[in-house]
């Protein structure tokens, strides 16, 4: 992709998006620092422009927005109903937190079920996540966290999946278009008493970069910490507790 | 850094959206008092037809007071909040509409600049006129064009390609530059 990210902000701020690069712009806004001040900036100078073409209403306007105002609720309660995550910014400049799980992931199909199936369930479940929580998507500078719902639901997603030597098997599911990936396993065995399992993202150069330790779940969905973008694969390795630098023993690996 | 609700400098628009965001109906009447005649006018420009933006400028103040505890004075004023949401408000029913209607090919670069007759006419004296129109001789005629067609005429960057019949990758940085010299243009002698 030629298209850096952070260049779409004036296009973003000026409306001239097509959906899907909005919906793209706005995932890589809630990871970008930079590109919020940008934001902020660009839209006080289009606010300017904006304000040169004031006209008068017609004079029936101001009843028929305050009679329908009075209809509602205060707003803080009806802020209360939406999802939190567009309402909570953090104080510093750093991104909200991008760990969230969708609580699908909790209400996934019996173990029993072949792999596409459950796949399938997931994507779907996945999929309703984001149906409702777009809704509240766009409210200014509040931007919302990528999930491990939107990776999976990403149009350019793509996917692979290993089986582990010692049984189960892990998916990795990674978008070019929001630069990040999940790890999905499923059946795997748990990490040994004193030891954890890592997630690493592997890279067309360089070394792998670790993508965060994993629960202590034989079925879990992810969202890999870092830049997946053109990433080559994942894997997931034993380490001791905390965590490596390095990956030491690789249990499993996923080419994409 | 003190007082962390309060907007910085002297905002009644920024006021406004936090007494709304506390509950207080009466503040939407001030907002609205404020506001109205920007968020129509730039409704209308983007959508020239008086009952549609009429309609939408309706929508607009109502999801302002659903969205006002989202608005964070220290992120921006209180204005470019309210016209962040008016204009994606009227961009996205432009586009619906349009999607229902062969565009309008009489829509032309000349007409853009002009509107509709009477909106010309009705046109509030606005201080800040004079500022954005010299900000925006400042840019080069194709950035100027762009930056128009996308920003009053709502326009996708593909559509402003095809508008103005050069490569998208041309559009998307005149339209970028085009931007980036009219904020600097605007920046330093901004509002306080
Ligand atoms: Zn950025």
């Amino acid at each position: 992709m030629t298209d850096d990210l952070h260049d779409q902000v004036a296009g973003y701020a000026m409306d001239a998006l097509t959906p899907d690069e909005r919906a793209a712009f706005e995932a890589h806004l809630a990871q970008c620092a930079d590109c919020r001040d940008e934001l902020d900036g660009l839209r006080e100078t289009l606010a300017d422009w904006g304000s040169d073409f004031a006209v008068e209403p017609p004079e029936t306007l101001r009843a028929a927005v305050l009679d329908a105002v009075a209809q509602l609720p205060a707003p803080s309660a009806q802020a209360a109903k939406e999802p939190p995550i567009t309402d909570t910014r953090p104080a510093t400049d750093d991104p909200p937190a991008t760990d969230t799980q969708p609580a699908t992931v909790t209400a996934l199909p019996a173990r029993d079920r072949s792999g596409w199936e459950r796949w399938r369930v997931l994507v779907a479940a996945a999929l309703a996540v984001v149906a409702v929580i777009g809704i509240s998507v766009w409210q200014p500078w509040a931007p919302r966290a990528i999930t491990a719902a939107d990776v999976l639901a990403a149009p350019d997603a793509v996917r692979a999946t290993s089986s582990a030597p010692g049984g189960g098997s892990a998916t990795l599911v990674r978008s070019n278009s929001l630069g990040r990936a999940v790890l999905i396993t499923q059946g795997m065995a748990p990490a040994q008493a004193g030891t954890v399992h890592q997630a690493w993202l592997m890279h067309p150069s360089g070394g792998p970069t670790s993508a965060g330790l994993m629960a202590d779940a034989p079925d879990q969905t992810m969202l890999l910490e870092g830049d997946a973008r053109d990433a080559t694969g994942a894997g997931i390795s034993v380490e001791p507790p905390g965590g490596s630098t390095e990956p030491t023993t690789v249990i499993i690996e996923i080419g994409l | 850094m003190e007082a962390v609700d309060e907007p910085r400098g002297s905002d009644p628009v920024g006021h406004a959206l936090l007494a709304c965001a506390a509950g207080e109906q009466s503040a939407m009447a001030t907002l609205y008092d404020l506001t109205a005649a920007k968020v129509y006018g730039l409704a209308l420009r983007v959508l020239r037809n008086p009952a549609l933006a009429e309609e939408v400028a309706q929508e607009i103040f109502v999801e302002a007071w659903q969205r006002c505890a989202g608005y964070a004075p220290d992120r921006g004023s209180g204005l470019a909040w309210l016209l962040t949401i008016t204009h994606r408000r009227a961009v996205d029913r432009v586009r619906s509409v349009q999607a229902s209607t062969v565009r309008d090919s009489a829509y032309g670069l000349e007409d853009a600049a002009a509107g509709q007759p009477d909106v010309a006419e009705q046109a509030v004296a606005s201080v800040e006129a004079g500022r954005v129109r010299k900000a925006l001789h400042g840019l080069s005629h194709l950035q100027r064009q762009a930056v128009e067609l996308a920003f009053l005429d709502g326009l996708t960057h593909a559509e402003v390609a095809d508008e103005l019949r050069v490569p998208l990758g041309t559009v998307k940085s005149r339209i970028r530059d085009g931007v980036t010299r009219l904020k600097a243009a605007l920046g330093g002698d901004g509002h306080d």
